[in-house]
């Protein structure tokens, strides 16, 4: 690879990970090379005092804000600092840091600006009312972006600097919804969206979220957002206004 | 008939709302949800105005729209609590927010040095 692995950022958004936090940090460092940040938003168990004792960068959310804020906070991290390109891996080690480099290798090598990665292309299922939405959802967002999307919220994804530079000014940060406004941002800017299969472990740690009303209500939340995302103003507007 | 023409068209202004409204993005998608919910639950009750009322005599009310006041009361009180409870969230985290900020501009006769002392 041509581009220092220097100028690549870990952002791993973090909420009461204190348990695997440390040992996904010192993976990341030693699989990739490169910083890493993490996002701590708002925990309450020293997330963060352990993510700094394993060498990342950490920010910390006073409160609790969502890891839409958390990545969005990431990114304008990246963006201050010159970072050329952004993995986003989660802090709960369902992530393999070793498919990260897979990830990477079409935004450093300027050939896509935001990098999907899938579970499913490698095996991963799901059953029952939850594997129905995923493939809707699947369908939906692939059609409005032009490439198909089998994960539409996978948050293991790689990010170049023209993506960077949009979503450092605005990333989506309604809970669960985050990714998939995020490909459908992504689309509107122009920019090129790519998914790759990579490995996802079970949770080294950490719980499952969401009962079934909760799900059925965050399912119909999700609709909304995509059904309207043609129509409604893009969200820097919105907020000057 | 009047009932659910006047029903129907309010829902349709609701969900013009609803939409312009979103469309700002003055109006988050949680709150849509709730508020498309409530316009469809209006529409439903105008449109099945026989099965309603059948509801309530079966459950003890004799005049069917009393019953229609009690659950829209009910649905209104909730809506106010959980305002209030969102209210008391917000005004948590501003003091939260107002105590960082406060932390980060604090103003020190040692940390200020030689570049202060023209004060």
């Amino acid at each position: 690879m041509s581009v220092s692995r220097r100028q690549v950022l870990a952002i791993l958004p973090a909420l009461n990970e204190v348990q695997t936090v440390r040992e996904v940090v010192t993976e990341v460092r030693s699989a990739l090379g490169c910083d890493v940040l993490v996002v701590d938003d708002g925990s309450h168990d020293g997330t963060g005092a352990a993510a700094l004792a394993a060498g990342a960068s950490v920010i910390r959310h006073p409160f609790n804000l969502g890891v839409g804020a958390a990545i969005g906070t990431g990114i304008a991290f990246a963006r201050e600092r010159g970072y050329s390109a952004v993995i986003q891996i989660d802090a709960d080690g369902q992530h393999d840091a070793a498919s990260a480099s897979a990830l990477l290798v079409p935004v450093l090598d300027g050939s896509a600006d935001l990098v999907v990665g899938s579970r499913f292309a490698s095996g991963y299922k799901v059953s029952g009312a939850r594997a129905f939405g995923m493939r809707y959802l699947s369908r939906v967002v692939s059609r409005r972006v032009g490439v198909e999307i089998t994960d539409t919220t996978s948050g293991f994804r790689a990010f170049s600097s023209n993506a960077i530079a949009i979503f450092a000014v605005s990333y989506p940060t309604e809970y669960l919804s985050d990714t998939v406004e995020a490909l459908l941002d992504a689309h509107d800017a122009g920019l090129r969206i790519e998914e790759r299969p990579v490995v996802m472990r079970s949770r080294m740690g950490g719980t499952a979220s969401s009962g079934r009303l909760r799900s059925t209500y965050l399912f119909l939340r999700l609709l909304v957002v995509i059904l309207f995302h043609p129509l409604r103003r893009r969200r820097e507007q919105a907020a000057t206004s | 008939m009047m009932l659910e023409i006047v029903v129907i068209s309010m829902s349709m202004v609701l969900f013009a709302v609803i939409f312009e409204t979103l469309r700002r993005r003055r109006l988050s998608e949680g709150s849509a949800v709730l508020w498309i919910a409530v316009g469809l639950g209006a529409i439903l009750l105008a449109v099945a105005r026989p099965i309603f009322d059948w509801i309530a005599r079966s459950a003890g009310v004799s005049y069917g729209p009393s019953l229609l006041f009690a659950i829209v009361a009910v649905f209104l009180v909730l809506l106010c609590f959980s305002l209030s409870m969102q209210i008391g969230r917000l005004e948590k985290r501003v003091k939260i927010l107002a105590r960082e900020l406060a932390l980060h501009e604090k103003l020190n006769p040692e940390d200020v040095g030689e570049a202060g002392k023209g004060r």
